[in-house]
């Protein structure tokens, strides 16, 4: 049945068989002649004879299978138009024909191909490809056909173009690296972002340079470690010590101020590999920037409303150190002119003199820095140390209203990643506050316990006052902008607490159920600054 | 009576109580130094002569609560107060509690000098006042029922005629006791019973 298909097939074996066929003889050609027969009836390829028309003269089982399955002598006979729609026949009418014909150029070694849409099971499509060459008997009217599913090659070429046009289309920057840290991809963007940083043409892409070692030799001019540290980020992906890697980095060029975030993340491949993805968070930076500032210059001016409510009490702190520095100098002028001199007498008076002077500048300079504008910027800082300025900035007031303030802190420093002003302007307002409703109430005991908790990942502070406590029915409002009961303004400083608490990553509650009120405040703990 | 002026000073800040207490001893006063209220009242002898420089503003007892509780033991020691933001309502109440001065910290030694000059002037006169209301109410314990009334009625201003009339007597007889006031009151005239009358009563100065 195969007859014409294993002739051909018997010259090709025969003539790449050469000189060890002559060799071998007859009945070794004979034995070859029945194994590529064999594995003509059972390779994935198809194997067929068609006539001039289209019809099917002869095909293999794979053939058969192939075109759709059934008889193999259903088949004979029959033509494939019945499959296809009317573009596709009229393709594979001319490929045949042209096949067919070609016998008649000599010397014409390449077979025609063409690729042919079958339908599929379920609404699906296969794509063939046929290689057909003239039947060397067909005289013009037979051509031999060989053809393979090539649907998989295709969709995995499509995808392969669609990944490649998924990741041109996208704005951040992408590079595929391998185990080594070696380029072998890279999108569009990222070769534009290169051009655009003068790189080369030729490098243009980076595709071959190892990104590890390129970070590495960075690092000499990089105060902030940060090609270092992106190449040991990389390295843990890679290594799967972790499952992602982030960092944000600045990137600023002559015109503009530009902000990068650069994450790394496994391809999940046997071979290894990470996908680094830089993508253009500027925009997002400078909204933040912006937003800082806003709550800033609102956290200044709500600090300089607080300095309204401190002032008497600061002048009052500030007035005995001058009175003293005043009398100190007048008594000095005193024992200056007297006879005999007594010289020890005096200097011990110029200097406690001095430590007035020194008491009252050490006021000035703490409300001078609680009225500055402040730094935008967040730093390691001892929560202690914000806690002990705000008490200095209050306790005159305390004092002034015999309000005893009691510090309940903690025996190793707590280091949190915070404004410091903004801090310490949390504290003086819940501070305030506390005061005043100890005032207002004429409370008997009068009495603020600032107290700090070590809690996991983060630290408490809490204001209790042995106050009235607050209102029920006003808690659920306590922070919201327009809230205050009290002519000082101080109720607004509520809220702007809670914005710069939140803007800290922590959260501000009343404590419900006590019998004062009971204020508490979270800030997450800086494990860089414990570390360091 | 006779001991110099002791000036008493309190203030719980220690840079102003001793920078204070420097620059009066070198004035060449005698200085008395406390630091809270409660040793201010245990520790004075109020029948010392001198003033109180109080500070206004104190935790604990203040300077007004102190005056209070001196003016309740009936120590009539003049008062300077000392403070760094007075308010009116404040300066009001000390005031009228019998404060004699105010004293904005800071301030110059010479113009607190100044403001103790007066104070220790005033607290010698009332102590004189005192001592001289003490003679009068004496010689006045001296007086029988009728001679006290002759003298009230006298001191109002009343003729012998009409004193008469008032206590059912004689002119004659009013005389006589007019006479008697006189002699044991010692008094020169009319108008000298008459402040003397006026000082036994407080009005005087």
């Amino acid at each position: 049945m195969a007859q014409n298909i294993t002739e051909s097939v018997e010259s090709q074996a025969a003539a790449g068989a050469g000189p060890e066929g002559g060799a071998c003889g007859q009945p070794g050609v004979a034995s070859l002649k029945d194994l590529f027969t064999q594995l003509c009836e059972w390779s994935p390829i198809g194997y067929a004879v068609f006539d001039i028309h289209g019809q099917l003269i002869e095909i293999n089982e794979a053939g058969v299978q192939l075109l759709g399955g059934g008889l193999l002598s259903d088949w004979v006979g029959q033509s494939l138009w019945p499959l296809l729609d009317s573009t596709e026949s009229e393709r594979v009418r001319r490929h045949l024909q042209e096949a067919c014909e070609g016998a008649g150029e000599s010397g014409k070694q390449q077979p025609c191909v063409v690729q042919v849409f079958l339908p599929g099971e379920q609404g699906g499509s296969r794509q063939l490809r046929f290689f057909s060459r003239p039947h060397p008997v067909g005289r013009g009217r037979l051509c031999l056909t060989a053809f393979q599913d090539i649907s998989a090659e295709v969709q995995r070429r499509e995808s392969e173009h669609q990944r490649q046009a998924v990741l041109d289309a996208l704005s951040a920057h992408i590079a595929v690296l391998d185990a080594t840290g070696r380029i072998t991809a890279v999108n569009e963007a990222w070769r534009r972002f290169a051009r655009g940083n003068g790189a080369p043409q030729e490098v243009e892409s980076g595709i071959g340079l190892n990104y590890i070692d390129a970070c590495c030799d960075v690092s000499a001019e990089d105060p902030d470690r940060l090609a270092q540290r992106s190449a040991e980020g990389i390295q843990a992906v890679i290594n799967g010590d972790t499952r992602h890697f982030t960092l944000e980095y600045p990137c600023h060029s002559a015109q503009n101020q530009r902000w990068f975030l650069m994450s790394v993340t496994p391809l999940g491949l046997e071979s290894g590999g990470v996908v680094v993805v830089h993508m253009d968070i500027s925009e997002r930076v400078h909204a933040e920037q912006a937003m800082r500032r806003r709550r800033e210059e609102v956290a200044h001016a709500s600090r300089l409303s607080s300095v309204t409510v401190l002032a008497a009490s600061l002048v009052h702190e500030l007035s005995q150190p001058l009175a003293a520095a005043q009398l100190y100098s007048e008594a000095a002028a005193t024992l200056g002119r007297q006879e005999p001199l007594d010289a020890a007498h005096l200097l011990s008076v110029v200097g406690d003199m001095r430590g007035q002077v020194d008491r009252a500048t050490r006021i000035v300079d703490q409300l001078r820095r609680f009225m500055r504008r402040g730094e935008i910027k967040k730093e390691p800082s001892r929560l202690e140390e914000r806690v002990h300025e705000a008490v200095a900035l209050v306790a005159p007031l305390a004092r002034r209203k015999r309000v005893r303030l009691k510090l309940d802190l903690l025996n190793e420093p707590v280091i949190v990643h915070a404004n410091p002003l903004q801090v310490e302007q949390v504290l003086v307002n819940l501070l305030c506050n506390a005061i005043e409703a100890i005032e207002l109430a004429g409370s008997p005991v009068r009495q603020i316990r600032i107290e700090l908790e070590r809690l996991a990942e983060k630290v408490q502070v809490t204001v209790a006052d042995t106050g009235p406590g607050l209102d029920p029915e006003w808690v659920p409002r306590i922070f919201e902008v327009w809230e205050t009961r009290k002519e000082t303004g101080m109720g607004m400083g509520l809220a702007i607490s809670r914005t710069i608490i939140e803007a800290h990553g922590g959260k501000i509650w009343v404590e419900p159920g006590s019998d004062g009120a009971v204020l508490r405040f979270t800030l997450p703990l800086d494990h860089e600054g414990d570390a360091a | 009576m006779n001991e110099s002026p002791v000036v008493v000073l309190l203030d719980d800040d220690p840079g102003v109580r001793r920078s204070l207490s420097l620059a009066l001893s070198l004035a060449g006063y005698q200085v008395e130094a406390y630091a809270t209220a409660e040793d201010l009242l245990t520790g004075l002898d109020p029948s010392q002569p001198g003033c109180l420089v109080l500070d206004l503003r104190m935790p604990g007892m203040d300077g007004l609560e102190v005056q209070q509780a001196l003016s309740d033991r009936g120590c009539s020691l003049p008062v300077i107060f000392m403070s760094a933001f007075g308010d009116i309502p404040t300066t009001v109440r000390a005031l009228k509690a019998g404060a004699v001065d105010f004293l904005e910290k800071p301030f110059t030694t010479d113009s607190l000098i100044a403001r103790i000059e007066e104070a220790v002037e005033t607290d010698r006169r009332q102590r004189a006042q005192e001592v001289l209301r003490q003679t009068i109410r004496e010689r006045a314990g001296h007086l029988t029922g009728r001679e006290s009334e002759v003298m009230q009625l006298v001191t109002a201003g009343l003729s012998n005629k009409d004193i008469a009339r008032e206590l059912d007597i004689s002119p004659r007889t009013v005389e006589k006791y007019r006479a008697r006031v006189m002699e044991k009151m010692h008094a020169d005239s009319i108008a000298d019973l008459c402040q003397m009358v006026a000082v036994s009563s407080g009005l005087g100065s």
